[in-house]
């Protein structure tokens, strides 16, 4: 074992995965990872397929003997594995396999009474998406009621209308988060559960604090994009890394390229600097997301866009969508969305093979791997990332 | 008016002036910038009128153009009848409706060539400009001005550094949908009954000799009936040939050339001006800030597709951005947020290029195809659709027997009859300045009756979209006030979901309140706003560029995280999807 470290591009739910897989296996681990990705946005859901397609039940069934992924989520903390019904900000109740521990898990709530809690933010049209919650399939199969409850909880004008993000953190103070513990408790004594908005804290403990302090079940909504959940998910990232001794920089990857049997990453950017610095590994795990991580990119002006989309770094990896290596196409202006719809956007990615290694002009990138939703065709799911980043980081650290 | 299953009237009315036996005097077919036009003038001259609407106001051209009320000088050459008579109604447009208007200076450098060609093509546009200013008073624009290549950069820094010099030329620009909304509204307040999503399934007719009324369908609930009238009007633009085969004419009996024109929409103010240029084949093209976007437009080429469907498709975005990518090159790298279409319905002619033809506009009588009394209205532009209106209504009122004279050149529109300081609605109304600027912009002096929801209700205050932005007193009022009933109406008429986010933000919520003024179940506004969204996706997606793409995966996920997939390629509009 030398001390040449296994690198992992990207700080999502894959790269995270991948990190923390690759530090089990005893591997030094640096991840670099520069702006916020779908998983620094997402919505506290656990999913493995996406919701609203059928579910896979032989690969649910499967999950439970995913030993490592259980592993992962007890480390990382702050998440629940487990099916659920949670309630969306729209006022839907949908299935989810796990959640963000904040958010509230309605299925020990079927057939009683559930509180929606109304502290008058201009984002909360609680009313109206009560009686969504209410009209919902989840709540006329198991007869579940959903009621509004009005709480002044509001302590200053300002936190009427300032991001959700930011009234969260507002929760993470013990005495106010206290005062509204006995505001909830005040304002419907009978309620079987409360539903509040996304805002329960960023510290993973506020959430479960708040349900020690009233003794009922209460909890959150689905984050929206850049809300509470997203900012948790970081938070527990942070303290995973300092924990398992990973070396996260900030920087912005410009290249990947094998030389002498080892992986140089040429980086930029880092701690403000336009300076270009490498980065030696042995292996390298791309967990650089999709297209709305800006994993991967279009371009479209004429001359330069004929394949339309790449990833934003030189590398020997491949893109492909729907099963079809990516080439120069019949558009000088790159692919058009219109025949492929802009599904097309979350289906492509870097081509790997079935081990997850990168797929290049010259076949299988050795020692080079993608993870998440970086790569192609893929569920773009929490869980799917996290047994691929597990994979990845495995098979990384055992190139060690 | 009787519901369908009874028997049809056995009486032919007849042609008699006022005729009291028939429902109303007046139908008029088409709830585009013509038809609301002609049931306001009707309407106001105190003429019965119903108006039907087979998709919502200003679905077609009118809510699909530029909003540019010129004559142009595109057509000064060729048509100069239609610029007189452009700018003397961009003139009485601005007195009726001055909270709609907005002005657009026009920069049209000239570049690429050696500078003795410039410095004669320079002249050859002073020239040209210089007879375009005679009109100029008419619409109070102002003359024109020459620049040099200096002064061109200091006003515009992103123009292409090959630019020798250009020229400035003054125009108007109204919302064609606001535009048609106040005709409508002023209509109905003056006692017209308006029927949007309601399409004419037959034009009624006694002997083969006279129309005597039509027949309906709401097409979202399926209700109908029928409705007696003396006169009908066909106002429905490019469908025109297909509302004359309902009173079972040939379709040459209304004949259009219709030309599809587009527009991109860019998510910000690229420039400080607008700017004209040159298409590759010779047609001038723009791109002009409006609000807090950029709009490039436009094409114009024949259509033959589905009139319910007019999508932008990537070829016309990607030769517009071309076009304007010689003249401010940094376009490419511009995000494209949205696109519009529309087919203009243009006066019939075989032969010329689309560009060539015609914008002027002309009344057929169909009594010579054995239809008195029905009436259609061809071609026109947005500009000189008060004074179309005008000659329209003038033709009915002699049928009859009407002596009442035209105020629709005077009278103010709903909104334009005082100005309202946006401060005054930021101060009382708790809106900040953006939020009120774009309120009274759009109502007018009715911003205060939005305001008043706000002083009884607080919580009306709430933005809904906050791209925009857009109010929940505003959702609600366009509702209630504005014939409003889905998302894709509520947007049509604030703009609610066609900002940056692409609607990920608020079209939930605004079907919520839709559906919950209508009395409908909260699942029907979840359907609305996922049509809205799936044709929003639809109309994005020839447009999708570097910057774009990234937002339309952040979308697709963020809309999957809380209302579940919405995308083209997963769902069909209306078709439902169950929670778990």
């Amino acid at each position: 074992m030398s001390n040449v470290p296994v690198i992992i591009v990207g700080a999502g739910f894959a790269g995270t995965a991948a990190a923390w897989a690759a530090r089990r296996a005893g591997a030094p681990v640096v991840v670099i990872h520069d702006r916020a990705g779908s998983s620094a946005i997402g919505s506290g859901a656990l999913d493995l397929e996406l919701w609203d397609q059928p579910a896979d039940e032989a690969a649910e069934a499967a999950l439970a003997e995913e030993i490592e992924l259980h592993a992962f989520f007890r480390d990382l903390g702050g998440y629940e594995i487990g099916a659920r019904s949670i309630a969306t900000r729209e006022g839907l109740v949908r299935r989810a396999l796990g959640s963000d521990a904040a958010l509230l898990d309605l299925t020990p709530l079927a057939g009683k009474r559930v509180a929606v809690v109304d502290v008058e933010r201009d984002d909360g049209d609680v009313a109206l998406v009560t009686r969504s919650l209410a009209a919902s399939s989840w709540a006329e199969r198991t007869g579940t009621t959903f009621e509004v409850v009005p709480v002044k909880a509001l302590r200053s004008g300002p936190e009427r209308r300032i991001p959700p993000y930011d009234f969260a953190a507002l929760h993470d103070d013990p005495e106010r988060l206290a005062a509204f513990a006995t505001l909830l408790g005040d304002a419907d004594p009978n309620a079987d559960g409360f539903l509040v908005g996304p805002w329960l804290g960023l510290e993973r403990t506020t959430a479960a604090a708040l349900r020690a302090e009233l003794g009922k079940p209460v909890g959150e909504t689905t984050s929206p994009m850049g809300g509470a959940a997203g900012a948790r998910f970081e938070r527990a990232r942070e303290t995973l890394f300092l924990r398992d001794h990973v070396a996260a920089r900030r920087a912005r990857v410009t290249r990947v390229l094998a030389r002498s049997g080892r992986w140089v990453l040429e980086i930029e950017g880092e701690l403000d600097s336009h300076l270009k610095k490498e980065v030696e590994g042995v292996s390298v795990v791309l967990a650089t997301g999709g297209v709305a991580a800006g994993g991967i990119t279009l371009a479209w002006e004429p001359g330069h866009g004929a394949r339309g989309f790449t990833v934003p770094f030189e590398a020997p990896a491949l893109l492909s969508l729907d099963g079809e290596l990516l080439a120069s196409g019949g558009s000088l202006f790159g692919p058009t969305l219109e025949r492929l719809g802009l599904g097309a956007l979350e289906r492509v990615g870097i081509a790997t093979s079935g081990n997850g290694e990168v797929y290049g002009a010259e076949g299988e990138q050795r020692g080079l791997f993608a993870a998440g939703d970086a790569v192609a065709k893929r569920a773009r799911t929490v869980l799917r990332a996290v047994l691929d980043g597990i994979r990845a980081g495995t098979l990384a650290a055992s190139s060690h | 008016m009787e519901e369908p299953e009874n028997p049809a009237r056995s009486d032919p009315p007849s042609s008699r002036p006022r005729d009291r036996e028939v429902d109303v005097d007046v139908v008029v077919i088409g709830g585009g910038v013509n038809g609301t036009g002609v049931a306001r003038d009707c309407a106001l001259r105190g003429l019965r009128v119903a108006l039907f609407e087979r998709n919502d106001l200003a679905f077609g051209a009118s809510g699909n153009s530029s909003g540019m009320i010129h004559g142009g000088p595109r057509y000064l050459t060729s048509d100069p009848d239609v610029t007189l008579s452009s700018c003397r109604d961009s003139g009485h447009i601005q007195r009726i409706a001055p909270h709609l208007l907005f002005r657009i200076p026009f920069l049209m450098p000239v570049f690429g060539l050696n500078e003795f060609l410039a410095a004669a093509t320079l002249t050859a546009y002073d020239a040209f400009f210089e007879v375009y200013d005679r009109y100029q008073p008419l619409k109070r624009g102002k003359s024109h001005l020459r620049l040099s290549a200096e002064e061109l950069f200091a006003l515009e820094p992103g123009l292409t550094p090959h630019a020798r010099g250009g020229v400035t030329f003054d125009e108007w620009g109204i919302d064609g949908v606001r535009l048609c909304v106040a005709n409508a509204v002023d209509a109905m307040e003056h006692g017209a009954t308006v029927r949007v999503h309601t399409t004419v399934t037959e034009v009624l007719r006694d002997e083969r000799v006279s129309v005597s009324g039509v027949r309906f369908q709401n097409r979202r609930t399926g209700e109908g009936g029928t409705i007696t009238a003396a006169v009908v009007v066909n106002a429905t633009g490019a469908w025109a040939p297909i509302t004359a085969t309902l009173g079972g004419l040939a379709p040459k009996a209304a004949r259009v050339r219709p030309g599809k024109g587009i527009h991109v929409f860019l998510d910000r103010r690229l420039t400080n001006y607008a700017i004209m240029t040159r298409a590759i084949d010779g047609r001038q093209v723009f791109l002009l800030p409006w609000q807090n976007v950029s709009v490039l437009g436009t094409t114009d080429d024949d259509y033959y597709g589905d009139l319910d469907r007019v999508i932008a498709t990537g070829d016309e975005v990607r030769y517009l951005f071309q076009a304007v990518a010689r003249v401010f090159p940094s376009i490419w790298q511009a995000r494209a947020i949205g696109t519009w279409a529309g087919v203009r319905p243009t006066l019939y002619a075989w032969g010329p290029n689309e560009d060539d033809l015609s914008r002027e506009h002309q009344v057929v009588d169909h009594g010579a195809h054995g239809a008195g009394g029905l009436y259609s209205m061809l071609g026109g532009k947005l500009a000189s659709y008060r004074q179309f209106s005008q000659e329209m209504t003038d033709v009915i009122a002699r049928r009859l027997r009407v002596g009442i004279a035209c105020r629709t050149h005077v009278a103010p529109l709903p909104g334009g009859d005082d100005t309202v300081d946006p401060m005054r609605l930021v101060v009382e109304g708790g809106m900040d300045a953006v939020t009120a600027t774009r309120l009274e912009y759009r109502h007018g002096s009715r911003s205060l009756r939005v305001l008043e929801r706000m002083k009884k209700n607080p919580r009306e205050a709430a933005i809904v979209c906050a791209c925009e932005p857009v109010t929940e007193a505003e959702v609600r009022y366009t509702v209630e006030h504005e014939f409003a009933d889905s998302v894709e109406d509520v947007s049509r008429r604030t703009r609610l979901g066609l900002g940056i986010c692409g609607g990920v933000r608020c079209v939930a919520r605004c079907g919520r309140i839709v559906a919950e003024m209508r009395e409908r179940s909260p699942r029907d506004g979840l359907r609305s706003a996922r049509d809205f969204l799936a044709i929003q996706a639809l109309r994005r997606r020839a447009a999708v560029g570097p910057e774009q793409a990234r937002q339309e995966a952040l979308a697709i996920a963020a809309l999957r995280a809380e209302i579940g997939g919405t995308s083209e390629r997963e769902r069909a509009p209306g078709e439902g999807m169950e929670d778990g």
